[in-house]
């Protein structure tokens, strides 16, 4: 197919360009651009990067911390026609480095917090590993750190942005190019990077489109880190509508219905842990949120009495649930609710994820690995779907194949109910779970914490509790002060996926295959949780 | 040195910090679990139990640095609101 700007994913800011040329596209606290400045922004900046990498268009990772920096730069590298990768300056180095790795960055846009990481991340790792082949002995980097100091660093070539090198137009691309990539946690300690075409994102934002009714006049919450797929809805929904995407500080939360009503906010998106967090702060009387047109949630279960606590303090607001992931084009089912049928519905007290997404089939795959009618593990087939990860060992086991062709693997367990198709999510089929949005393998901090002086094997469970899923960890060998566990955690796993509660065995119990039986643990979690929560909730003290 | 009210609360918003172990004046909270959403939730229960009011600049890591640094920030509003 011939290359196009229209089918780009950077055709949606386009398209808000010519909207709403004068709106902001993003606030960032008391910073804001429009889109037309954005536009000659990125234009300017996508010059400068094609003209630095050795292969263009290349894969530019975005190393900043939320500005308008990190936007345009998100902006610019897709215009520059290359594959965009959001990496987050508050990461452990070790993990950004392999992400880089991974993904064979060809050059990064940073901010000053990008900046200050880099020296560590072109350092060798401490297992040796180099950051990536940046293509013989004496190539550089080429980094873009608009607004940093000036100066260099060892192995960085400063990109210079001279507005009279700035592309006259974005760059065209095809459908199958990489449009960006995300990494979820991966089993082995190593993410996974998942590439996402420009051919996906078009047709899901076209049944964006088709859904929603977003206009110039839209304030989109922007409450999403920007590696992480939610992101990408908040953004080039906004975008396409030439509406504004604002950031939520973490501050907001505490007055949201003020920050709401200050910043004309109409779409609210965010993980359904926001929804405790806000009724804990005294946000959530009913008709608090009366500005708001759609509320969404995503990224982990969403309970019927959150949702209906919600609706009632956003009352004009059209709530849905949204499903997916990130293989699967940052969202692949809704929900629409509807107070009093969703709950009857409902499965587990837990609001249904709805319809597949138009255009896609799904099967269900029971536990003999045979097609089940009524419930089994959910498997989708259709545009939205990943050509695979970056590493093709990781697709081992994540896609089957079937009636000629592959389908995705979600590894949730789901139940057709009601009479048009509607799916409920009944739990994870294998030891991964979601904390507030993230994907995390339990393994994998297992792993980790076996890496603790002191500890001899470690198992973590997750536990449901009032605020959301959290993770506990039993372990076996000494006692370890709880900070050693917090600095190892810290320096291998991003903070929302470190446990919270720590506790010390003899032994663990065995299920019958002689496993660690990790029921009865989950268990024995839940009770001590349950016993030990208090107003705060999240204390714990090690026990043996 | 702070009071009981104040190193109960504070404890309850770090979980790495076993109750067996002291709290220093001088360790950072972020490195005993205290992040960003906790900031606010603690911002939040520490204006209700001492009926003060942070200002918005307030809210920033700088404040939430350590214990020593909070306790000085939040005596300043507490004896501003008696004067």
């Amino acid at each position: 197919m011939d290359p196009t700007v229209e089918a780009a994913l950077h055709g949606r800011f386009v398209r808000g360009v010519d909207l709403a040329p004068r709106n902001d596209a993003v606030r960032v606290g008391a910073d804001s651009i429009s889109y037309e400045q954005a536009h000659e922004l990125a234009l300017v900046w996508a010059g400068a990067l094609l003209r630095a990498v050795r292969k263009p268009p290349g894969t530019v990772a975005v190393l900043a911390a939320k500005g308008i920096r990190a936007y345009v730069g998100i902006l610019a590298a897709l215009y520059a026609g290359a594959t965009v990768v959001p990496l987050h300056p508050d990461f452990p180095p070790a993990r950004t480095r392999r992400m880089m790795r991974a993904a064979g960055v060809s050059a990064v846009i940073s901010d000053e917090a990008g900046w200050g990481q880099l020296p560590e991340l072109l350092a060798p790792g401490p297992d040796g590993e180099q950051p990536f082949d940046l293509g013989g002995p004496d190539a550089v980097l080429p980094v873009l750190a608009p607004g940093c100091p000036a100066g260099t660093h060892p192995g960085v070539g400063r990109i210079v942005a001279e507005p009279a090198g700035a592309l006259s137009e974005p760059r065209p691309v095809r459908p199958a190019d990489a449009a960006y990539v995300l990494f979820t946690s991966g089993s082995t300690g190593r993410p996974k990077g998942v590439p996402i075409s420009h051919g996906s994102a078009a047709h899901y934002f076209r049944l964006q489109d088709e859904r929603y009714d977003f206009t110039p006049q839209d304030v989109f919450s922007q409450t999403f880190d920007l590696n992480f797929d939610c992101a990408m809805f908040d953004l080039f929904c906004a975008w396409g509508a030439g509406a504004t995407a604002l950031w939520v500080p973490p501050g907001a939360y505490r007055e949201l219905p003020a920050f709401v009503a200050e910043n004309r906010m109409t779409v609210w998106f965010a993980t359904p842990s926001a929804i405790p967090l806000v009724r804990r702060l005294g946000g959530l009387a009913p008709g608090a949120l009366p500005g708001l047109r759609w509320s969404f949630f995503a990224g982990e279960a969403l309970t019927c009495q959150d949702a209906a606590d919600w609706q009632a303090a956003a009352p004009h607001s059209t709530l849905e649930n949204l499903y997916g992931p990130t293989e699967l084009t940052i969202t692949i089912a809704a929900h629409r609710w509807q107070p009093e049928r969703s709950a009857g519905i409902a499965v587990n007290g837990v609001v249904p994820i709805g319809r597949v997404n138009g255009g896609h089939d799904h099967l269900l795959l029971g536990e003999d690995g045979q097609l089940a009618a009524n419930e089994g593990e959910l498997c989708v087939s259709g545009p939205q779907l990943t050509s695979g990860y970056l590493d093709p060992d990781d697709n081992a086991g994540r896609f089957v194949e079937h009636g000629e062709r592959t389908w995705y693997r979600t590894g949730d367990r789901v139940r057709r109910i009601g009479e048009d198709g509607e799916l409920a999510y009944l739990g994870r089929l294998d030891s991964q779970v979601q904390i507030a949005g993230w994907r995390v393998e339990l393994p994998e901090i297992d792993h980790a914490l076996r890496g603790c002086e002191g500890v001899t094997d470690a198992v973590t469970v997750d536990v449901t509790t009032a605020s959301g899923t959290e993770l506990a960890v039993f372990y076996t060998g000494s006692v370890v002060p709880l900070s050693v566990f917090a600095r190892q955690l810290r320096t291998v796993l991003p903070q929302g996926m470190t446990p919270r509660h720590f506790w010390r065995l003899a032994a663990f119990p065995l299920n019958s295959n002689r496993k660690t039986d990790r029921g009865v643990l989950r268990a024995r979690a839940e009770e001590r949780l349950r016993r030990t929560t208090d107003t705060t909730g999240n204390t714990s003290t090690p026990t043996t | 040195m702070w009071d009981q009210k104040f190193e109960d609360l504070l404890r309850g918003f770090l979980p790495f910090l076993g109750a067996d172990e002291p709290l220093a004046q001088d360790t950072a909270l972020r490195d005993l679990g205290l992040d960003s959403l906790g900031i606010v939730e603690l911002l939040a229960a520490l204006e209700h139990t001492y009926q003060v009011r942070f200002q918005d600049d307030a809210l920033s890591q700088a404040t939430f640095e350590t214990p020593g640094v909070l306790w000085k920030v939040l005596s300043g509003l507490v004896e501003d609101q008696a004067a």
